[in-house]
């Protein structure tokens, strides 16, 4: 007891810059200092967070393993239901769909915004978040009467499939939507890093005996690297846990886990099992992230 | 033998703007080549073009006996080696000097000999498997540098290439360029707004203003026979006074405004076509006596101490000539002499000493 009071007055070496390197004739240090501006300014967030994020989470984990009884029974449930396999896979698979298209779609936008002059960069950026403004319920809806049976989509694409029929309650269906809501996402982070580029590596490049294509693959490309990676990764991660949009135009068929885990609540009121599959997509998620991240290190840039 | 790099009336405007008129220029091949000015002076947009950077708005380019004015950079065979040193981040050193090889699909083998040898030379053999953000700035400058000749080059093109580091290193880097260059002996053109650097590197300097090259010639010359008062301004201390020519014949007479009396030249010094134009001299030209000097040859101007400034080696004077010149020279400490403010003294000079010059 009396060793671990000692401990808390007095930091470990290293702590505090300065310390254990006092100056000839420097007075003592106060036996009790203030706390620095640092750890006060730190504490309000840091309390937010345990409250409405590690919190929840904590309990969340720990419902998976208690509720109804102690034991991994949710977990047996889960993994032992197909309808679990199934809606992880289309989960996994839709959001892998809507990062590579975002990133896709997003990447021309960025290199626009890169190039042009700050005043346009900014109303364009302005446009490119207007989006947000709505809310995803909104956008949802929106895309049910667009897509929806002689919406405006079927009725432009009918020359070509033959009738006017919907694409709503599909895939397909999902997938356009939340690309279309999670664009500004990618758009904005590799902007913010094609910002960055020096416009004078391309021309470096050039001068040293690249093509336009070369320079563009071999230097400019990889250096937005990082930002089309960690852009697809942020698009992924909440792909995998959105519920509205594949709710609301997704079909019964491919259930995205979030529905799958939503009905387990709502529906058949089993807690149990909901905690256990929220657990099952949390692992999941930190799993395929540390993966990505470590295939796609770029070496000698300061990753994000 | 033909020039290696040929500015034939070069012309390039930015919308109204002109940046560079009518340049013409040739650089010998295994020459130093500086153009030396003041920003925007369009020395920049000059070697740009012929980087193939930026288009020429009229006119044509040579390298090699080719005409590239409408080529595109990378088949060019320029090394340009650019003020902020352009390293790619994402690659090593060793990658870095690698990359125009490969971008000529050199076989691997030869392109690891080359990088090896040239890394020698920049003695950047050690940190071959840095990152260029691990780097101090003179061994960024180097890599840059070795990027820039590895592959051989018809000229070698560097603006500002010293402009980043502190003074001490850009001292010593300048050195080690200029050996460089010998030691592999390419053509350089080389651009700075630095006239020191331009002095201690060149063979030839070309000094331009608000677009138009004003002068080309050696360092001793540029500096010491100007063809104008910018040049005579832009290289060194000068004293630059408008002034009238009287008279013409083995010697020129002048009279100089804010100097009293009739100031003599020799005929050689006199290049300026207009019968006003500007006198110049080299501050260091002027001697400071306590009389009058009584040959008739020399030009002697009265004047008074305004202050004088002790420097330990040298005192600063400043000086007021009876008609408003104000003149500033070094005299050695040794014999400075009674130098107290308000003191009158005589300013002298050898008519060989003045020019008059086209004032600009």
């Amino acid at each position: 007891m009396a060793t671990r009071s000692t401990a808390t007055l007095r930091p470990p070496p290293g702590d505090d810059e300065g310390e254990g390197s006092a100056m000839p004739g420097e007075r003592p240090r106060p036996f009790l200092r203030r706390p620095r501006f640092a750890t006060v300014a730190l504490a309000l967030p840091v309390a937010f967070m345990v409250l409405v994020y590690a919190y929840p989470v904590g309990a969340m984990l720990l419902k998976s393993v208690t509720e109804p009884e102690f034991g991994f029974g949710n977990f047996g449930r889960a993994v032992s239901d197909a309808t679990t396999w199934h809606a992880l896979g289309v989960t996994v698979r839709m959001s892998a769909e809507v990062a590579v298209l975002t990133v896709l779609l997003g990447f021309p936008v960025a290199y626009v915004l890169a190039r042009v002059t700050a005043r346009v960069a900014r109303i364009l950026s302005v446009l490119v978040v207007i989006p947000f403004w709505t809310s995803v319920l909104v956008r949802s809806f929106a895309w049910i009467v667009l897509l929806g049976d002689n919406g405006v989509v079927p009725r432009l694409l009918s020359p070509f499939t033959g009738d006017t029929a919907g694409l709503l309650y599909s895939e397909a269906a999902v997938v356009i939507a939340l690309t279309h809501i999670l664009l500004p996402f990618p758009i904005l982070i590799i902007k913010g890093t094609l910002d960055q580029i020096d416009d004078s590596l391309v021309r470096a490049a050039r001068t040293l005996g690249a093509g336009p294509v070369r320079a563009f693959l071999r230097v400019y490309l990889p250096l937005a690297f990082p930002a089309i990676v960690s852009s697809g990764m942020l698009v992924f991660v909440i792909g995998l846990g959105f519920y509205v949009t594949p709710a609301l135009v997704g079909g019964p068929k491919e259930s995205t886990i979030a529905v799958v885990i939503a009905q387990s609540v709502q529906v058949t009121f089993d807690w149990g099992l909901a905690a256990a599959l929220a657990t099952m997509l949390l692992v999941v998620a930190v799993a395929l992230t540390l993966v990505v991240r470590r295939l796609t290190k770029v070496k000698g840039l300061v990753s994000l | 033998m033909t020039d290696q790099v040929v500015f034939a009336g070069i012309c390039k405007r930015f919308g109204t703007f002109s940046a560079v008129r009518d340049l013409n220029l040739g650089i010998k091949e295994g020459e130093f080549l500086t153009l030396l000015g003041p920003s925007g002076s369009g020395k920049t947009t000059s070697l740009r073009m012929l980087a193939g950077l930026e288009a020429a708005t009229s006119g044509d380019i040579l390298l090699a006996g080719r005409r590239v004015t409408d080529e595109v950079p990378e088949k060019r065979n320029i090394g340009l080696v650019f003020q902020n040193y352009a390293l790619f981040p994402h690659m090593t050193v060793a990658q870095n000097v690698a990359f125009p090889l490969q971008m000529r699909r050199r076989k691997r083998p030869d392109i690891a000999r080359e990088v090896d040898r040239v890394l020698e030379m920049t003695q950047l053999g050690p940190y071959k498997d840095r990152y260029p953000r691990q780097l101090s700035g003179g061994q960024q400058q180097r890599v840059a540098l070795a990027r820039a000749f590895v592959f051989d080059p018809s000229v070698l093109l560097m603006d500002e290439p010293l402009g980043a580091l502190d003074r001490n290193l850009r001292d010593l880097m300048r050195l080690e360029l200029k050996s460089l260059q010998e030691r592999i002996g390419a053509t350089v053109m080389y651009v700075t707004h630095d006239q020191d650097e331009a002095l201690a590197l060149s063979d030839r300097i070309g000094v331009m203003h608000q677009g138009v090259l004003q002068q080309t010639a050696p360092p001793g010359e540029i500096y010491e026979r100007p063809v104008n008062s910018f040049v005579a301004r832009f290289l060194g201390q000068s004293v630059c006074l408008p002034a009238k020519r009287l008279e013409r014949g083995k010697r020129t007479v002048l009279s100089v405004e804010g100097l009293d009396g009739r100031i003599l030249v020799d005929a050689e010094n006199d290049t300026c076509p207009d019968a006003t134009g500007d006198f110049m001299i080299r501050p260091e030209r002027f001697a400071l006596a306590a009389e009058r000097p009584d040959t008739a040859d020399a030009n002697a101007i009265r004047c008074k101490v305004e202050t004088a400034v002790y420097l330990g080696a040298q005192v600063e004077v400043h000086l007021r000539a009876g008609a408003g010149a104000r003149v500033q020279i070094a005299v050695p400490a040794a014999n400075a002499g009674d130098l107290a403010a308000g003191s009158g003294h005589w300013l002298t000079f050898r008519p060989s000493d003045g020019l008059y010059l086209k004032g600009v």
